[in-house]
Order: structure tokens, then C-alpha cells, then sequence
């Protein structure tokens, strides 16, 4: 069989699984049974598949993943992250779309101790939507943000996708997470000044000129529950920063000892019971099967691939086809965005690495840039439709009477500020690589 | 019924476990080195092992919870009848495909047992102890897809729409 | 007729450590048309470096290019091979590599070409010794010199190769073992301030057949990958001693410092690095062990 025989094989059945309604990681257990059969021989081939499954999910640079999702999971759960984005709304005053405008700092800031998209904008969407809502927002100014800026917790470190793509892209993962940072600061500064640019042409968005009214607030106590409450939010992620570049920790440690952090802020605040402790981490246990759980399955499916001589095979299709590099890359970033429409973050990594990286590689690219392209596209997979993971998770906390299709509207002038990302980096890749270079990260 | 209620639950609570004592033990490793208290050089290890252990217990409490990773956004255009059809199919495939990925766990584990292949790092030990989780973790899975198929209707959506 | 083997490589295709193994599938494909051909299926990409000695024994492919290190958990003692002294050639020869064979040929495993040899592993640091004495020392390791090091009272590390740079800059280790190549690969150059001379040890790598596969080969096949085998034995072994040449050369220039220990400090610390190494070989193999150590060590 041909190479792009084999792929349209592979790929299609992949495809008519998932949308039967397959989890992702059966899905591609089903396919790899198939082609370990036919590949790598039979009834031993079969057992190998399952043994390579195991393997590649026996890997300690996996191992932050639960510990970057738990460390969010624990301020959620406890309510130390409600009073910090209290506290952003007590000191953000006077601005045009005012609680739009602290769920996306308030996000941010969230960001930096949550290495879970989906917790953020939970968070964000249980605590600032309803009040919002209650204030005759507008629902696409009420909800857009905070899907956003749930997108954007991927670059901004911690982030269990960030260390899942530098493990299996054999990139730097100290390095990838502190390159997203500063696109994903950039990008939550263009929210906001979209947020209030939009308010000012359509002043009905966000009724009532909120927050002008006094609150009888003076200045310590505007203040004060910024100090106690984002504070130590923000040590935790100085914590975890420093762990990794001081030396005292390798990073895949250093995620252990921000949820320890994290877990040491919560009991400060007297905050931590026995019951939000326990859902923590039964949640931390469920989010962290849904990824390995795709892994175990996806990975098998790259190598069965690789096997069967198919990646060789559109590796050298692409490069022997003369196409010049920045055409390969927007080709690759296109494919990305599309599959990022259909299938989760982990499968898009897990089927497209195996060609992605040697073409890397072949081209040159630095890494860490190609690392951050990679993630500004998977960030954007989880807001477009018809799978988008983060519309999802708000439409669990929206009332029915605003349509997901709405959800979809809502969010779609925030992807076209994530395709300007995308295409700033390409033109100025000193965005993502200037920090880690100054940090001499590599 | 109530029995397999506690099962699954109990797998999860099992996974938050291992979870709550790799923070700990990690965490005590890093200040211990730190603080020239001596280094656990093991660990790396057994967190490494804990992840496939996280895999057996979650995945048949995850798909009890309908809470893997999945794509309904096409079914759910589908009109009811036929969205039923598509999803108990669905939960076929998924039980055949666990229960081969069992008994083939199972054969591994067999054939590494009678290889008497080693696992030889910072601690040795017979190569098949990694591989007793799988086939009883993909075993529950098969059966709990095969409940979903033989009887739709006790089949319950706990969770809330997970991601990551 | 024509046999086509498939072949693995436990490293990434095209790196340094798969070369000879690659230049090995190609004359082989060149000079054996119609008799043997091998279909490279590449590195860790399609089957992972530490499942490929399983892939191997069951058949799954036919030949591994690989390291007794990565191999151990199936036949423990070839990992010996790491830790002789007498030169590999006379191995075949004293009859150690036949014995080691035998207990391959148990597992359905055979040794058959040595790809990586004469090249030493080091201790390499970022802070200055004067003797062999690691005591409050952080050292990343392998787990074939895992307990060397610790005999030498080092703190011992283990840390996967993509975070070891990261780690001695930022001083979570102080130092690593690694063999005389490969450091350049890695980076680490930058980061290294001392190299400890003697090295220890003495690296192995090489091709392992699946046994059945080679048996099922007609003699005259047999005949002609042996006639390929000794030009790839005789090929690794001249680069290798060329590159050691280039590399000390090159860490020189890259301003790595050498220590080295002298008379009774280079014994004690070569005598510990063996002694260490085959305790562990006769603590897994209490039986085949010692025999093996009186073929592969020379008397000093
Ligand atoms: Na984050
Ligand atoms: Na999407």
C-alpha cells in the first residue's frame, strides 16, 4: 500500500469514529488494534501495541500534568480564587465594560497559578456571568471574554498542554512555558482595549455605568483584599517560576511544589475543607484520565504510522514538492487551525508531531517559536466550532435561553485577535523567544 | 446495581489517592535535596508508574460518567431515535476494542512473566508487575461500555462537560 | 530468494549513535540485492527505544541496532559487555561472547555485531574535585553507573536528557556520567567546566537479531551479513577512536578543564567502578556472573 493510501485509511477511520460519538482515546485504540495487526505482525504485533501504549505513558515528563490541573482545581474548589477576583473588582473602577474587564485580568492573573484552560473558565463563568447577566450585560460581552481569556491560560504558564507539547515535540519544557507568557499577556491586553473600545460604540453593552457608584470604600480597604488575596496568588507563581530557574527544583518538580503552594495558601485562608479538598482532587484525577487516557491510545497510533512508513512517506511528499518554508508553515498552521475545529488539543498533538517535528527540524525553525505558533493554534481550537471545548464548558454555566450559536458569536472577535497573534509571531518571533533567551532558557 | 455504583466510585477515589500522595512525596523530595536532607532518587520512578495506574482506574469511571473526551456535536443533530442508534453502536465498538486491548494486555503480561524480563533502574523488579493494572482496568471498561450498549437506559451522565 | 529484514534503531534517525548502524543497511541494501535486503524502519519514532528489545525477541522485527543498557531487562548479562576490560575482538575469541549467546538464545535473542566500542564513559562537573570523593555532590546518572557514584558518595539524580542542561545550569546537579562522545550532541558543553579522567567503563552498543530470524536464514545469507558485520565491527571501531581524538580536541577548546586523578586515586577509583558494576551484574545473575567477570576482566 502506498503511503497516502495508508493515511487516508487511518485518518478516515479515525474520523468516522469520533464523530459516531467514540471517546477520542478508544477511538484511536480501535484504529491501532487494525493497523498493528496488519503492520506490525499479527498476534505479536498486537501485544507490542499495547506494550508501546503502556510505555509512552510511563514517562516522568508527564508527571506535572496532574499537579499544574490540581493547583487550580484546589483555588477554585476552596473559593480562594472567588475573593482574588473580588478583589480585581473592588480596585477596577471607572472603566467602560468594568466586569468584562476584570474577568479578563482577573483571568490572567488566574492563569498564572492554573494550568487548566476548562478550570479558568469555569471559574470565571460561576462567578462574574451571572452578575453580568444580573446587570443587563450584553450576553456576547458577558460571555466572550471569559472564553477568551480561558483560551489564553494555555500559553500563560503553568500549563499541563504546554508541558504535554514540549514532551512529546521533544522541546524545552521550562522554556515553552515561559515563551507563551508574554504572547499571552499580549493577548489579554488586546481584550481589553477591545472590550472597551466596544463598549464606547454600543454603550447599551454594558449598561448602568457600573462601578461609578460609590461603594463607600476608602482607600486601604479598596486595596487591602488586593494585598491579602492576589498576593499570595501571585507568590505562588513567582514560587513556581523561580523553582524552575534557581535551580531548586526541575520543572517537572517544581509543578508538585506549586500545588503544595497552592495548598498551603488555601489552609492559610482557612479555606480548605475536608470536601472541597477531596473534590479537588477527584476532579484532578478525572481531568488527568481524560489526557492520558488519550495518550495511551493517540501515541500508538504515530508510531503504527511511522511503522508502516506513511510519515516518511508525507514528510517526503512535502518536501519534495519545492514548496518554500514559510508555505509549509502556513500550510501546517491551516491544518492545525482546522483540526483544532474538530478534535480535542491532545489528539491534534498526537496526529500531527510525527510530522510536524522533523519538518521542524528539516526547516530549521527555532523550537520554542514553532512551539508557540503550535500553541496559539491549539488555544483556538478550543473556541471554534463545532468542538470547542471552552464554548462547551460555558454552555454548562449559561442559562438556555442564550443559544450556543450565540456562544460561538460571542467569541469570534477574540479568535480573530489569536490569528493576529498567530501571524505577529510569525513576523516578529521575538515575542516568544526573546524572554526565555533573556532568562537563558533554552 | 449499587455494588458497581461503589466499584466505580471507588476507582475514582482511588485515582484522587495517588494523586494527593505523588504532590506530597514529590514535594518532600524537592525540600529534602534542597535542604541537604538526602534525595529519593526512586521517585521519578514510581511517579512515572503512578500515570498508567491513573489510566486503569479512571478510564472505566470516566466513561460511567460519560466524561471522556469525545465529540457529540454531530449527534446531537441527529434527530433522537437516530442519535440512539448511533450512540449504542458506538458503545459496541468501544466494548470490543477494550476488551482486545484487555486480553492483549493480559498476553503482555503473560509473556513478559514467563520472559522473566526486569525492569532494572533505581528499583528492580519483574517487568510484568507494570502490567497488571491494564487488562483489569480495560476489562471494567469493555463491561462498562457493554452496559451502555445491552441497557441505555440505567446509564448515567454524572459529570459535568470536562476538557482540558 | 531474497529475505528482507526489518530493522529498528534505538536511537533517532540520523543522530550520531545511529550512523554506523545506517551506513550498515546501506551497503547491506546495496551488495545484497537478491540475496538480503533490510527494511530500516527507523528510530524511536515507530516503536519506543525501550520497548524495541521486546519488539525484537517476539518477532516483530528482526534486527535491533541498540544498547545492552536498554536490553538488560531481558538478558541481564549483556549488560557485562559495558564493563570489560578485555578488548571485544578477544570476546569472541576467550569464547565470553558465545556464553553470553547461550543465555540469549534462552530469550530467543542473538548478539550479533558490536557498533559502539572503545569510546569510555566520564564524570563530568561543574565544580572542581581533587580526589575521587563525590560527598555533597549532586550527580545526574545512568542506571548502569548508578552505584559507582554513590559508592563514591555522591547524591544521585536521575533526570530525563532534555532537562540535564537546565539542571546544571541551575546547579540541581553538579555534574553527570556520560561517555567521551556525545556531550557536543547534547549541549552540555556549554554548561560542563570539568571533565575526571580515567574514564570507566567502556560503551556498548551493537545489533541484536532475533534469533529465530537469523536461523531461518540460508548459510550463504548468514555468510554474507557476517562478511558485512566484520567490515561495520571494523568501521564503528576506527570512528570511534578517530572521534575520541576529535572530541577531546573539541572539549579542550570548548574550555574543559581536566581532572585527573593519579596512582593510587585513578586505582581506587577504576577498581570501585568495576567492582560496582559487577556486583550488580552477579547480584541479577548469581550464576553466569562470576564466569563471565573471569573472561571479560583482565587481570590487573
Ligand atoms: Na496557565
Ligand atoms: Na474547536
Amino acid at each position: 500500500m502506498e503511503w497516502w493510501q495508508t493515511l487516508i485509511l487511518f485518518f478516515g477511520g479515525l474520523t468516522l469514529l469520533l464523530c459516531a460519538g467514540l471517546p477520542a482515546g478508544l477511538t484511536f485504540i480501535c484504529i491501532n488494534l487494525i493497523g498493528a495487526f496488519v503492520y506490525l505482525g499479527g498476534e505479536a504485533g498486537l501485544m507490542q501495541s499495547v506494550r508501546n501504549g503502556i510505555a509512552s505513558v510511563t514517562n516522568f515528563s508527564l508527571t506535572p500534568i496532574p499537579f499544574f490541573l490540581l493547583m487550580g482545581e484546589l483555588l477554585f474548589r476552596s473559593g480562594v480564587a472567588f475573593k482574588a477576583i473580588d478583589a480585581f473588582d473592588r480596585v477596577i473602577r471607572r472603566v467602560p465594560g468594568r466586569l468584562a474587564v476584570v474577568a479578563v485580568v482577573g483571568g490572567t492573573v488566574f492563569s498564572a497559578i492554573s494550568g487548566s484552560s476548562v478550570a479558568t473558565t469555569a471559574l470565571l463563568g460561576s462567578v462574574l456571568l451571572p452578575e453580568m447577566l444580573r446587570r443587563r450585560y450584553h450576553p456576547r460581552l458577558a460571555t466572550g471574554p471569559i472564553m477568551a481569556i480561558g483560551a489564553v491560560d494555555m500559553l500563560i504558564p503553568p500549563s499541563a498542554i504546554a508541558v504535554l507539547l514540549g514532551s512529546l515535540g521533544q522541546i524545552s519544557i521550562a522554556g515553552l512555558l515561559i515563551a507563551g507568557l508574554m504572547p499571552g499577556l499580549l493577548l489579554a491586553l488586546m481584550f481589553i482595549v477591545f472590550i472597551i473600545v466596544r463598549v464606547r460604540i454600543s454603550p447599551d453593552w454594558a449598561p448602568g455605568s457600573d462601578g461609578e457608584a460609590e461603594d463607600g470604600l476608602d482607600g486601604w480597604q479598596r486595596w487591602r483584599a488586593l494585598v491579602l488575596h492576589v498576593l499570595p496568588l501571585v507568590a505562588i507563581f513567582v514560587l513556581v517560576v523561580l523553582s524552575m530557574t534557581l535551580g531548586w527544583a526541575t520543572p517537572t518538580e517544581s509543578a508538585a511544589v506549586g500545588a503544595s503552594a497552592c495548598l498551603l495558601v488555601c489552609l492559610l485562608h482557612r479555606s480548605l475543607t475536608w470536601k472541597n479538598l477531596t473534590v479537588s482532587l477527584m476532579n484532578t484525577a478525572a481531568l488527568t484520565g481524560m489526557i492520558l487516557f488519550i495518550i495511551i491510545g493517540a501515541s500508538t497510533f504515530s508510531q503504527i504510522l511511522a511503522f508502516s512508513g506513511a510519515t516518511d512517506g508525507l514528510v517526503r511528499g512535502i518536501l519534495g514538492s519545492g514548496l518554500q518554508s514559510w508555505m509549509v508553515l502556513a500550510l501546517m498552521m491551516l491544518i492545525l487551525l482546522l483540526l483544532g475545529c474538530f478534535v480535542d488539543q491532545v489528539s491534534m498533538m498526537l496526529m500531527t508531531l510525527p510530522f510536524y517535528i522533523p519538518l521542524m527540524q528539516h526547516f530549521g525553525w527555532d523550537p520554542l517559536w514553532f512551539g508557540v505558533l503550535y500553541l496559539i493554534c491549539m488555544q483556538l481550537g478550543l473556541l471554534t466550532p463545532p468542538f470547542g471545548m471552552l464554548v462547551l464548558t460555558m454552555r454548562s454555566v449559561t442559562p438556555p435561553n442564550i443559544a450556543t450559536s450565540e456562544l460561538f458569536l460571542a467569541v469570534a472577535p477574540y479568535v480573530l485577535f489569536g490569528l493576529m497573534m498567530l501571524v505577529l509571531v510569525i513576523v516578529l518571533p521575538g515575542i516568544a523567544t526573546w524572554l526565555p533567551a533573556w532568562l537563558s532558557i533554552h | 446495581m449499587k455494588a458497581y455504583d461503589y466499584l466505580m466510585r471507588g476507582l475514582g477515589a482511588c485515582a484522587a489517592c495517588i494523586v494527593a500522595v505523588l504532590t506530597v512525596v514529590v514535594t518532600y523530595d524537592v525540600l529534602a535535596r534542597n535542604l541537604g536532607l538526602g534525595s529519593l532518587d526512586w521517585i521519578l520512578e514510581v511517579s512515572e508508574y503512578a500515570l498508567p495506574t491513573l489510566i486503569s482506574l479512571t478510564a472505566p469511571w470516566l466513561m460511567y460518567r460519560n466524561q471522556h473526551v469525545r465529540l457529540d456535536v454531530l449527534q446531537s443533530m441527529l434527530p433522537e431515535s437516530a442519535r440512539r442508534l448511533v450512540e449504542r453502536a458506538a458503545a459496541a465498538i468501544g466494548m470490543v476494542a477494550a476488551a482486545m486491548f484487555a486480553w492483549y494486555a493480559l498476553t503482555l503480561l503473560l509473556d513478559s512473566r514467563q520472559s522473566g524480563a526486569l525492569v532494572i533502574k533505581a528499583l528492580v523488579f519483574p517487568e510484568w508487575w507494570l502490567y497488571i493494572g491494564m487488562p483489569i482496568g480495560f476489562a471494567l471498561l469493555s463491561i462498562e461500555c457493554a452496559r451502555r450498549m445491552f441497557l441505555p437506559a440505567t446509564a448515567q451522565d454524572e459529570a459535568a462537560p470536562g476538557g482540558l | 530468494q531474497e529475505v528482507t529484514l526489518k530493522a529498528i534503531n534505538a536511537f533517532q534517525e540520523g543522530t550520531y549513535f545511529a550512523q554506523n548502524f545506517e551506513a550498515f543497511v546501506k551497503k547491506v541494501n546495496e551488495e545484497g540485492k537478491g540475496l538480503v535486503q533490510i527494511q530500516y524502519i527507523g528510530g524511536p519514532k515507530a516503536i519506543p527505544t525501550l520497548e524495541q528489545p521486546a519488539a525484537l525477541r517476539n518477532g516483530v522485527v528482526d534486527m535491533a541496532a541498540t544498547t545492552a543498557s536498554y536490553a538488560g531487562g531481558i538478558v541481564p548479562e549483556v549488560q557485562a559487555l559495558n564493563y570489560a576490560t578485555v578488548p571485544f575482538q578477544e570476546l569472541r575469541r576467550n569464547g565470553a561472547l558465545d556464553y553470553i549467546n547461550q543465555l540469549m538464545a534462552e530469550k530467543n535473542l542473538m548478539y550479533f555485531a558490536r557498533t559502539g566500542d572503545g569510546v569510555k564513559y566520564h564524570l563530568y562537573l561543574t565544580k572542581p574535585i581533587s580526589r575521587p570523593d563525590l560527598s555533597g555532590l549532586k550527580v545526574r546518572i545512568a542506571p548502569n553507573f548508578r552505584e559507582f557514584f554513590q559508592a563514591l558518595g555522591a547524591t544521585v539524580i536521575q533526570t530525563p536528557p532534555g532537562e540535564v542542561y537546565t539542571a546544571l545550569e541551575r546547579g540541581v546537579v553538579d555534574g553527570y556520567g556520560w561517555p567521551l562522545l556525545g556531550v557536543f550532541d547534547m549541549g552540555w558543553q556549554q554548561v560542563t567546566k570539568y571533565r575526571v579522567d580515567p574514564g570507566f567503563h567502556n560503551l556498548e552498543m551493537g545489533v541484536q537479531f532475533n534469533l529465530k530470524s537469523w536461523q531461518k536464514l540460508s548459510p550463504e545469507q548468514q555468510t554474507f551479513l557476517e562478511r558485512q558485520r566484520d567490515w561495520l565491527e571494523r568501521l564503528a571501531l576506527e570512528k570511534s577512536m578517530a572521534d575520541v581524538a576529535i572530541d577531546l580536541q573539541r572539549q579542550q577548546d570548548a574550555g574543559i578543564q581536566v581532572i585527573t586523578f593519579k596512582g593510587e586515586d585513578a586505582q581506587e577509583y577504576l577498581r570501585k567502578s568495576l567492582d560496582t558494576a559487577w556486583a550488580g551484574i552477579i547480584r541479577l545473575s548469581p550464576e553466569h556472573g562470576p564466569k563471565l567477570r573471569e573472561l571479560m576482566v583482565a587481570e590487573q
